[in-house]
């Protein structure tokens, strides 16, 4: 299998007066269609950059090395238009929090059409009927009238999906989520992880999905890479990971986990966390 | 349960203003116990958060009666909380907003110390050195798991477990009856969480007080709870003992709830969705027999 994303021996450094402060240290992760490559890690570990990165979103000051592969095009040396080419149309991104990732004064039917006209010249109304079909997809019932409405009128779950149908409606190969469930409920987390599923499956998606929660990324990923201080620690296909870490940071992220395996199944398992992290 | 509950619980409803007005909470009873650790668990906008603040006195419910101790609740007025009414004490969602930047650690525990003396003294009591509890906040640090010597650091150079851990102090140095939790490992790193959560179920009981740990989090819970009350839509819709509610589920909304728990087993297998149009019974499942 071919990977679609191949990051090679990605550096990321953030330039101050004191010089460069090393962020990412060779980070290098091959994601196929069709596959959900899961990245997981704690705060500060470079997981959320990594994704940024490949969207061309690293902070300001950042110095980069190493290659982005999109197929051919290596992302990291494009700039300017060239980016943006990429970023919506072969490239889509989903974020933490839809309340803040979707405008609140736009409808949701003009945010689903703006970028789909712009990158794949549609006139209005078959951008308007790409929406519908994408509302659909994603399980939005209402047809036409919901594109009038505004994402306040949703709720969580909701507008997680319209953000999800947003990335997705110019048919991009790439699809990177950011800890896209995080901020949702357990029920209405299973809802867009399913959906997530079904449409990597159907649409043989390469997703980069970016999570600190172990659960989840137990329940959708294929892959599994595992980052600490800037480096991936251990890679692996995830019932690997998961059942036989190699590494000793994932083996004490695992053993701090209620229901992993030698993690905490019992109240007796907490006695043996100790006091220090 | 053979002692008088601190917490008594009386069919609260607390509706917020608006046409027409939200019913946060719709009818809520429970005890509270010393020496216990409760889980009140439910997803946003059950009324779990509410609940909080009528039992911290935050919030006059709109009907029902709170007692603590055997007397009834009076809710906070412009000139702070009676020291009699110190015995409850919370431990917010977020550290970074609930302890003061500006001041070392230390100074902020000895705030619960004081706390605790004043209450005393209103009692005829004084603190004391053989005291269970430590009256110095560099030993309430070295019990969160911190050192003795971070009591003269600020907030701002701690990790968010160590801020916790740090409220936590502060909380349990006002030596309270009660313990109320709200969400407070929600902000933490996963592999914190359960040693946060269980760091203060452990301190909490061994100071005789009771833990209120409100939390959406189930699978944390269930570690360091010995009850377990599920909220949803304003009412509580099935308690009962941790392992019992864990195992065998009764109301079909808790059954929905553990069945979205996506268990980390490498086992591939999408949590169980749930029809997003369901209403579940708002009646209480009954677990007796």
């Amino acid at each position: 299998m071919t990977a679609l994303l191949r990051i090679e021996d990605l550096t990321l450094g953030i330039k101050d007066e004191d010089g460069v402060t090393p962020i990412l240290r060779g980070i290098s992760l091959d994601v196929a269609a069709g596959q959900v490559q899961g990245l997981a890690g704690e705060s500060g570990s470079g997981k959320t950059i990594t994704g940024m990165t490949v969207m061309g979103m690293e902070p300001a000051g950042s110095v980069t090395s190493g290659h982005i592969w999109l197929e051919d095009t290596d992302l990291l040396a494009l700039r300017g238009k060239e980016l943006n080419q990429v970023r919506g149309q072969r490239v889509g991104m989903v974020f933490q929090d839809p309340s803040a990732s979707l405008h609140p004064q736009l409808t949701v039917g003009s945010q689903l059409t703006d970028h789909v006209r712009y990158h794949l010249k549609l006139k209005r109304a078959a951008a308007t009927d790409l929406a519908c079909d994408w509302l659909e997809r994603v399980g939005i019932p209402g047809g036409r009238a919901v594109l009038r409405r505004y994402p306040h009128e949703f709720s969580g779950g909701q507008r997680q999906r319209i953000a999800i149908a947003m990335a997705l409606a110019c048919s991009p190969g790439v699809l990177i989520a950011d800890e896209p469930t995080t901020a949702l409920d357990v029920t209405v987390q299973a809802g867009v992880l399913a959906l997530l599923r079904e449409l990597v499956d159907t649409l043989h998606l390469a997703v980069l999905f970016v999570t600190h929660d172990l659960g989840v990324m137990s329940a959708i990923a294929d892959n599994v890479a595992v980052m600490h201080d800037g480096e991936i620690v251990e890679a692996g296909p995830r019932e690997q990971v998961f059942t036989n870490p190699a590494h000793a940071y994932t083996r004490s992220l695992l053993a701090s986990l209620p229901g992993a395996k030698g993690g905490l199944l019992s109240r007796a398992d907490l006695e043996t966390l100790g006091g220090g992290w | 349960m053979s002692a008088e509950p601190v917490i008594q619980a009386r069919d609260i409803v607390v509706e917020y203003p608006g046409h027409p007005p939200l019913r946060a909470v719709d009818g809520v009873s429970f005890d509270l116990y010393p020496g216990e650790v409760v889980g009140l668990v439910g997803e946003s906008g059950c009324g779990k958060s509410t609940m909080a603040r009528v039992l911290t006195g935050l919030l006059k419910p709109t009907a029902g009666e709170v007692s603590y101790l055997g007397q009834p609740l009076r809710p906070l007025g412009i000139g702070g909380r009676a020291p009699e009414l110190t015995g409850i004490q919370m431990v917010f969602q977020d550290p970074g907003s609930s302890l003061n930047p500006r001041r070392r650690v230390g100074k902020q525990i000895q705030d619960g110390i004081d706390t605790a003396a004043k209450r005393m003294a209103c009692l005829g009591q004084r603190l004391s050195r053989d005291d269970p509890a430590p009256i110095d906040p560099a030993e309430w640090l070295v019990r969160v798991g911190m050192q003795a010597s971070d009591v003269r650091r600020f907030p701002h150079s701690l990790s968010g477990g160590q801020r916790q851990r740090v409220a936590t102090a502060r909380a349990l140095a006002a030596r309270p009856s009660v313990l109320i939790g709200d969400e407070p490992i929600s902000a933490l790193d996963a592999s914190t969480q359960a040693k946060v959560a269980h760091l203060m179920g452990k301190l909490a009981v061994s100071q005789g007080a009771c833990l209120l740990f409100i939390s959406h989090d189930l699978s944390v819970v269930r570690l360091i709870a010995d009850r377990i009350m599920v909220m949803y839509r304003g009412r509580i819709v099935e308690r009962g003992p941790t392992a019992e509610i864990w195992s065998e589920p009764r109301h079909p909304y808790t059954k929905a709830l553990l069945g979205a728990i996506p268990v980390p087993d490498g086992a591939g297998k999408l949590p169980a969705v749930a029809d997003p149009g369901v209403a579940y019974p708002l009646e209480e499942a009954d677990r007796t027999g």
